[in-house]
């Protein structure tokens, strides 16, 4: 079971492991693309939780829907409209809901990944954000349809994330700004695919505990 | 009309963008924009919820057309889409054309159809004219028939006229096209909404290039005619207003041939633009955009400044023949102004919209207002100044008392020349400046003295028709943290007193009567500005100095009691300059010398232990009390001012020192003299204080000698004399905002002359360096004073040359004091050695905000 505080706890975790990585991603996007992925999804997230700070969610619908609407007005590059709508099909799927099952998440999780799809218009292979989530939706299918404990189904899906982004070193770009580049944006990581992998890493170490 | 909306990562862009569809659309075209991100929109990104504001903002039935730049715009763009209603929805196109060329097209076919497919199909073969002149191919109109990739667009009504086609019965001509420019974008638009009048088909071919003739219904296809200056064009014109389209469009061509239209810049959104702009203005629509003068945020019930015309005691009547050559010689004056105006703003505004200053110009000289005026005079024994009113308030009410709006309107005019030939007589006006309620108060200007009379409890912010932002009136309303738009003229937008209105001074926006959703968003945004303000003014009570321990000094510039009460709440370690002009303002007689006392040892009290600079009464130019008779002067600002004028009037300046010493029994105050430009004015002013010193002792009056003394460098000659200067005062304070308009010859109030008056110029911050470098060697210490000690990017430079002092509006202290300590000394040093190498303003902003950047100081 997950509760609205799990999400929280996710999201506040989410903030500080892309501030932790802002450096980072902004270093990713600088090799082929235009340097602010980084900075953008990190003033996102603090705006999201300046939001929270203000006001408390009612439940887990409206706590995604609020992460999805500042994510949107304030990280400003491709990455807003994306994660915007990743959270906010993810906010419609969960809405009214004060606690969700591991094959809700599942759920969730897959519908947000379908509408970033619809959005970016990606589809696997094209060094974007979608090739480490769409192994993860996959693997976390998967692991609970094994059987697995919840934990370990989010580590899994974490674990694919991971394999994800690094299958995107040597993918030639075809989408976003990175494709401008052709051939010449093989070899480096894609930042969008790191921050997703980044978002699923936290909600396996938050939700370690969770039955 | 259908409406546009322009998405851009970038504002200014956008706004670039918006100022050249302005040019070919229709004056009452609804063009949105949304562009950019974070609080003040200034960094790149695109908000899928403005987008969805501003399309909502421009939305009617006949739908809304969305251009945008790339990437996340187009994302973004879609996804604002989920934000409107199905039925919204379906009446918004996301248009996949270049954005330049699409929204300029779009613009321009706004005027012709309200058919949002046709303006769709029109935005998307923009890029055509262009491909075309590049010798890039294929291109439809290059050969005269739909190319493949054309078919599968919409069909659009630009289509080439297949020669063969052309029938025996239509009419054509041959015309040479005169204008400069060829038949670039505004001509051609003149040119189809000329056909557009018609009952006829028009085509137009280009003779001399051999073009295939293109119908005069498509921007685009008229611009791909590539038409230049002296090349033949046939106009062909077919139905029943054939010859009348014909005659109509070799009229326009005649008229290019008198005056040529020109591609030129956006206009600058001054009072004249913006009236027209509002005439067309329904409420509830979008902002508009004036000039940025004092940031906040406010919305509230409008009130008007009333004005009432009060005879000036002198205006008793001479010989009626006296009065009536009175009246004429300044009839006379206000027509030579009229068109000095007129010529100014022709530049700016172009012909069409300065001819207002013409079409006042005619009606001074209306026979019949004369007439009555001249009756008046010699019939009724009137004097000039009730005469001429008297004739203009009749003329006036006959004019409002008509039905066509276009004819009430003119009143407006007839007022305005009533006030400029008045205000020949003498000080006449006078203005309720008290409000009972909060409200924003809307003048046509407001001088330093008004402003300074404003309580911030109920003005909640200001527009004005008028303003620049570094007049005098600007600075104040900046340092008393009024929010204020300048170059809005609400005297013809048929609002009312109580009508609601909001405004964003940062950003120049202006809402005329905002729905509650609107006025809900402004609230909530005005309440957050108001917290940052007191959340900046709470955190900057620590000390002034840089990173490495460096102490810079911040003081205030104070112009009034109320504005000594925000330095001391803003954090400010004294006052550097107290203009005492506020004193000296709007009353019959100058101030005693016990009110002087008074105020100099309130505003001392205040600030102790810190110290308060004074300086001795600084009029001429803008800011003349009317019992200072000085003569007029061609040009005030080289005319008698600052020390000049003190000298003149040895009782005044004599009361003033006498005040200062007097406050100085008890408290550190220094005195200052502004506009020095000379040692022999340094020497007669010290003598006057001399002179106090012996009269106080004399009398037995406690008071403080000697004082501290120092001189505003505010000239060349003051710059250049610094080493003589330096050995003989105290301190110097350099008043950037004179010194830039004196060393650059460019007037302060002069819209037109605003790219001048910036201090950053490399001329001035040599100038400062030489002063410093002068003073530091006797000793002596220097502040800086003018508008540029307000600004982020000038500090590290200015701390940098040495400065020891920065006085600015009190506003600003909390922000330059939180920059302050993220500065180096020995890293603002070198910027400045780098700086004082640069050859303009722009490489000094340059290196300054990179220096901003680096140290993370742009945000307050």
């Amino acid at each position: 079971m997950l509760t609205t505080t799990d999400f929280l706890r996710w999201i506040e975790r989410c903030a500080e492991v892309i501030a932790a990585n802002r450096d980072y991603l902004v270093e990713l996007d600088a090799a082929i693309g235009d340097a602010d992925h980084g900075a953008n999804m990190d003033r996102g997230f603090q705006a999201v939780m300046q939001k929270f700070a203000q006001e408390n969610p009612a439940e887990i619908g409206a706590l995604l829907k609020t992460v999805a609407m500042t994510l949107i007005s304030t990280v400003g590059g491709a990455a807003g409209p994306l994660y915007g709508t990743f959270f906010l099909q993810m906010a419609t799927k969960l809405a009214g809901k004060a606690e969700i099952s591991a094959a809700d998440w599942a759920a969730a999780l897959e519908a947000a990944v379908q509408g970033v799809q619809q959005r970016g218009k990606a589809e696997a292979g094209d060094k974007t954000m979608i090739d480490a989530l769409l192994p993860a939706v996959t693997a976390l299918r998967q692991a609970l349809s094994d059987g697995v404990a919840f934990s370990a189904a989010l580590k899994a899906a974490a674990q694919a994330a991971e394999q994800g982004m690094r299958e995107t070193i040597p993918l030639v770009a075809r989408k976003g700004r990175a494709s401008y580049l052709g051939e010449r944006s093989a070899g480096h990581q894609d930042p969008g695919a790191t921050s997703s992998y980044l978002l699923l890493k936290a909600a396996a170490e938050v939700w370690a505990g969770v039955e | 009309m259908v409406g546009l909306v322009i998405v851009s990562h970038s504002r200014q862009l956008a706004e670039g963008l918006l100022g050249l569809a302005r040019q070919v659309a229709p004056r009452q075209a609804k063009i949105a924009i949304a562009a950019g991100i974070g609080e003040e929109h200034q960094e790149i990104g695109t908000d899928a919820l403005e987008i969805a504001a501003a399309i909502r903002s421009v939305y009617s039935e006949e739908g809304v057309l969305v251009l945008m730049d790339l990437g996340s715009a187009v994302l973004s763009a879609e996804m604002a889409l989920e934000f409107l209603s199905e039925a919204e929805r379906q009446r918004v196109r996301l248009c996949p054309a270049p954005v330049v060329e699409g929204t300029l097209a779009a613009a321009a076919q706004l005027a012709l159809s309200a058919d949002l497919d046709k303006i769709y199909a029109e935005a998307l073969i923009a890029l055509t004219p262009k491909q075309l002149h590049l010798g890039y191919s294929p291109s439809p109109y290059e050969r005269g028939a739909r190319g493949e990739g054309w078919q599968s667009q919409p069909s659009t009504s630009a289509q080439a006229l297949p020669s063969e086609s052309i029938p025996e019965d239509e009419l054509s001509l041959i015309v040479r096209l005169e204008n400069p420019h060829g038949l670039h974008a505004r001509p051609a638009t003149q040119l189809l909404q000329t056909a557009a009048r018609f009952d006829a088909q028009v085509w137009v071919a280009n003779l001399d290039r051999n073009t295939p003739a293109v119908e005069a219904v498509s921007l685009n296809a008229l611009l791909a005619l590539g038409a230049t200056q002296g090349q033949r064009l046939r106009v062909i014109a077919r139905g029943p207003q054939a010859a009348e389209a014909l005659a109509a469009i070799q009229d326009l061509m005649d008229a290019w041939q008198r005056h040529p239209v020109l591609e030129e810049a956006p206009p600058m959104p001054l009072a004249g633009e913006t009236k027209e702009r509002l005439e067309q203005t329904a409420p509830e629509e979008k902002a508009i955009r004036g000039v940025p003068i004092a940031e906040g945020i406010a919305v509230a019930p409008i009130h008007f400044l009333q004005t009432t015309w009060v005879e000036p005691p002198s205006s008793g009547a001479a010989s009626p023949r006296q009065e009536w050559q009175r009246l004429q010689a300044a009839i006379q004056k206000v027509e030579g102004d009229l068109q000095v105006r007129f010529e100014r703003l022709r530049g700016q505004l172009g012909e069409e919209k300065a001819a207002i200053f013409q079409a006042q110009a005619l009606f001074l000289r209306d026979p019949l207002l004369l007439e009555r005026a001249r009756q008046l005079i010699l019939k009724d024994n009137l004097n000039a100044w009730q005469a001429w009113k008297q004739a203009c308030d009749e003329a006036a009410q006959a004019f409002q008392q008509a039905d066509d709006s276009y004819l009430r309107q003119r009143a407006l005019d007839i007022l305005d020349i009533t006030r400029l030939v008045l205000a020949n007589f003498g000080e006449t006006k006078v203005e309720t400046l008290r409000l009972s309620e909060a409200a924003i108060l809307a003048a046509e200007e407001l001088t330093p003295n008004q402003v300074a009379e404003l309580d911030p409890q109920t003005v909640r912010g200001v527009i004005l028709a008028g303003g620049g932002a570094t007049s005098h009136s600007a600075i104040l309303l900046r340092g008393l943290g009024i929010p204020a738009v300048g170059g809005v003229d609400l005297a013809r937008s048929g609002l009312k007193d109580g009508d609601w209105i909001g405004i964003d001074g940062q950003s120049g926006e202006v809402w005329l009567c905002p729905g509650p959703a609107v006025i809900t968003e402004l609230e909530e945004k005005a309440r957050r500005w108001k917290e940052s303000r007191q959340r900046l003014l709470q955190s900057a009570r620590q000390p002034a100095q840089t990173r490495d321990g460096k102490r810079v000094e911040i003081l205030a510039n104070v112009g009034s009691l109320a504005e000594g009460k925000l330095a001391l709440t803003s954090g400010a370690e004294g006052i550097g300059v107290l203009r005492t002009e506020f004193l000296y303002q709007n009353r019959p007689h100058p101030p005693t010398e016990p009110e002087q006392v008074a105020v100099y040892c309130q505003l001392a009290e205040w600030l102790k232990p810190h110290a308060v600079v004074v300086r001795t009464l600084d009029v001429g130019g803008d800011k003349l009390p009317a019992y200072l008779s000085l003569p007029p002067e061609a040009n005030p600002y080289l005319g008698l001012r600052g020390i000049r004028v003190s000298l003149r009037y040895p009782d005044i300046f004599l009361t003033q020192i006498r005040a200062i010493l007097r406050a100085a029994t008890d408290y550190p105050i220094h005195l200052l003299l502004p506009m020095v430009a000379t040692l022999e004015e340094w020497e007669q002013a010290k003598a006057f204080v001399c002179k106090a010193h012996e009269q106080l002792d004399r009398e037995g009056i406690p008071h403080g000698y000697p004082v501290p003394m120092g001189i505003m460098v505010e000239t060349p000659a003051s710059v250049y004399l610094a080493e003589h200067f330096a050995k003989e005062v105290e301190f110097f304070s350099i008043g950037t905002n004179d010194l830039t308009q004196y060393t650059l010859a460019a007037e302060r109030g002069n819209p037109a002359l605003s790219e001048y008056n910036d201090a950053l110029h490399p001329a001035i911050l040599r100038q400062i360096q030489q002063v410093i470098s002068a003073a530091h060697a006797c000793g002596k210490r220097v502040t800086v004073c003018g508008e540029v000690a307000s600004l982020p990017e000038a500090l590290p430079i200015l701390v940098g040359l040495g400065t020891d002092e920065l006085s600015l509006n009190p506003n600003a202290i909390p922000q330059q004091k939180a920059i302050l300590a993220r500065v180096e000394s020995g890293e603002a040093q070198s910027l400045a050695q780098e700086v004082l190498k640069c050859r303009n303003v722009g490489e000094v902003r340059q290196l300054a905000q990179r220096f901003l950047a680096e140290i993370g100081g742009i945000e307050p």
